[in-house]
């Protein structure tokens, strides 16, 4: 398998680095508190690597979950500020994977395409905010345990599904 | 792939947010849930936007006849494009085809419009564009059509005119209208000479002055102005030497097309009949016709020819089937007997008859890959010598020979010929 790094145009080696930094950031959004270990920084450098020359590959969800549930394990039940950082960053390098996924490697990256999803990525880089706000504001809630969390997670599937039902109405329409 | 498939990021997004999600609720962590919602967002906002369309793509040309060097766009019509925000192009290379950007590959947004490609021809002949992948991305980017395989279109490359003007007339004008000037008078615009009236004369033509000087009438003749019979024989039995297209090095059927391209508008434009005879294992030919649209059909039967051996039994008995006063220009690179024995037969009969020689000088240092280069020297070097006696042969036979060089190149030719025809000849027939 031959990877052709050597094609990328600067568009792609933008995004790229966009992918590999995203991860690495997210890790170290809780440097000052909890720092990650050095195998840990070293295990999500290459993973990120790795999605980084296949945005494609199944990688990318690896390195994510790998990123997020190092933050548990770091912290139990805390709510630092640097979560919506690494959220952002994930989202970021998601979204970059996202962009150098529209063709093979040596495709050159429309800057509208570019705009486009960042803009796009701004609005849904918001999400994280709220929710972090949200968590916070129900934090001290006596007895809400768990159950605060099952709440907003309902809350996020109903929007889901019914954004979906909603979009699928809409198409039986139009047709 | 036919239809719409999920995207690996719409896949990736639901998985990390799913897990994140649940991962949240079941350890009681907030912080997962402050990572998976973006994910959780913006996996639901490409789902929420499935495509339900069924798109038709077809790729198409501007232009499908193009001179080679020539420019033209590839365009790609989508049809039933609803819920499609993106489009890739991804085109493979042709030989001799450059295309804008080099690598062929586009991409961008539906709403500026589905991306152009440019390509140009770089060199003439029937060219089929490199097969090319297509894939649609619905809005934010969750399913995704494709890559479907669209195959090349085809293009008709007409060979460029080398620069070629000349001043010499027809050796045998016979025809009706035209500029080349005749052997015998008539309604011509040059002076000839001035003779006593005859019945039938027209008065216009009546020279007063030396009429009044000599006490009767006398009349201005002129030439008559005949159009010509020219007849292009392009030698395509074999291609020697390397293309590099319209810009880089010809071989010698690349010489042979544009300067039978060249020939042909020339004595077009000039009013001329012409016909062309393409010598090969294919064969083609156009009769004999004047005008802007045959030489068009001309160009595009040129456009068509590939180089290909005749078979065995058709070489001894390869008839030009020309008429009279035909001019027969041979256009070769020399390397075959065939073309010889044509070329002398026709010399025979009284036609005027000259050779264009084709063969380009640098062919000499080129061998096939692979080949022992001094088995492949002493091999050219053989063919080099039976070329020279191919050609002493000719000459004795009284045919000119001349290499193509543009401009001029055949108007001391055609002046030798032209006085030649003046001079009564034993014809064989």
């Amino acid at each position: 398998m031959t990877f052709g790094w050597r094609d990328w145009s600067r568009g792609q080696w933008l995004l790229r680095s966009v992918v590999l930094l995203g991860p690495l950031l997210a890790l170290v959004a809780r440097w000052p508190s909890d720092p990650p270990r050095l195998w840990l920084i070293l295990l999500t450098a290459a993973l990120a690597g790795g999605w980084a020359v296949a945005p494609e590959s199944v990688v990318g969800a690896v390195t994510l979950l790998l990123v997020a549930f190092s933050w548990v394990a770091g912290t139990t039940g805390d709510l630092p500020a640097g979560a919506i950082v690494a959220g952002v960053a994930m989202l970021a390098a998601h979204l970059a994977a996202l962009v150098a996924s529209y063709g093979p490697d040596a495709l050159p990256v429309s800057a509208d395409v570019v705009r486009l999803w960042l803009w796009r990525g701004l609005g849904v880089a918001l999400v994280a905010p709220v929710v972090w706000l949200a968590a916070l504001a129900v934090r001290d809630v006596p007895g809400s345990g768990t159950v605060w969390l099952l709440g907003l997670a309902v809350a996020l599937s109903v929007t889901v599904v019914a954004a979906a039902v909603t979009q699928a109405a809409t198409s039986a329409e139009d047709s | 792939m036919t239809g719409w498939e999920s995207t690996p990021a719409l896949s990736r997004a639901l998985l990390v947010g799913a897990l994140l999600m649940g991962g949240s609720v079941l350890f009681g962590e907030p912080v997962l849930m402050v990572l998976a919602a973006p994910m959780v967002v913006l996996a639901a906002l490409g789902m929420v936007h499935r495509p339900t369309s069924t798109p038709v793509v077809r790729a198409s040309l501007d232009h499908v006849s193009l001179y080679e060097g020539q420019g033209t766009r590839s365009r790609l019509d989508v049809t039933s494009a609803d819920g499609v925000e993106h489009v890739t192009r991804i085109s493979a290379q042709a030989p001799y085809v450059a295309m804008h950007p080099a690598s062929g590959r586009v991409s961008g947004l539906v709403r500026d419009g589905v991306p152009v490609l440019e390509v140009s021809p770089r060199r003439w002949g029937r060219r089929t564009l490199g097969e090319e992948r297509v894939a649609l991305t619905s809005p934010w980017a969750g399913y995704r059509w494709g890559p479907v395989l669209e195959h090349g279109s085809e293009l008709s490359v007409l060979p460029s005119s080398a620069p070629f003007v000349s001043a010499a007339e027809a050796p045998q004008p016979l025809g009706l209208v035209g500029s080349n000037r005749s052997r015998r008078t008539g309604e011509g615009a040059e002076f000839a000479g001035i003779r006593p009236f005859h019945a039938g004369d027209r008065i216009r033509r009546v020279n007063w002055r030396v009429s009044l000087r000599s006490g009767e009438l006398h009349v201005i003749t002129s030439p008559a102005e005949e159009d010509s019979g020219v007849l292009l024989v392009v030698d395509a039995l074999a291609d020697f030497g390397r293309s590099g297209g319209v810009d880089g090095a010809a071989s010698s059927l690349d010489v042979t097309m544009r300067a039978a391209s060249a020939l042909a508008e020339h004595f077009v434009r000039k009013g001329d009949r012409v016909a062309l005879r393409v010598v090969s294992g294919q064969g083609a030919q156009v009769g004999s016709g004047a005008g802007r649209r045959h030489l068009r059909r001309i160009l595009g039967r040129l456009a068509a020819v590939r180089p290909a051996r005749l078979r065995d039994d058709e070489g001894g008995r390869l008839n030009l089937r020309t008429t009279g006063g035909t001019v027969v220009i041979v256009l070769s690179p020399l390397l075959s007997d065939v073309i010889g024995t044509a070329t002398a037969t026709l010399q025979r009969r009284g036609l005027p008859v000259l050779v264009v020689d084709t063969l380009p000088d640098e062919v000499g240092g080129l061998s096939p890959e692979g080949t022992d280069t001094f088995v492949a020297d002493l091999a050219w070097r053989l063919r080099r010598t039976e070329r020279e006696q191919f050609l002493t042969a000719l000459a004795r036979e009284g045919c000119p020979v001349v290499v193509w060089r543009g401009p001029g190149t055949l108007d001391d030719v055609l002046h030798r010929l032209a006085r030649r025809a003046q001079l009564p000849q034993a014809r064989v027939r």
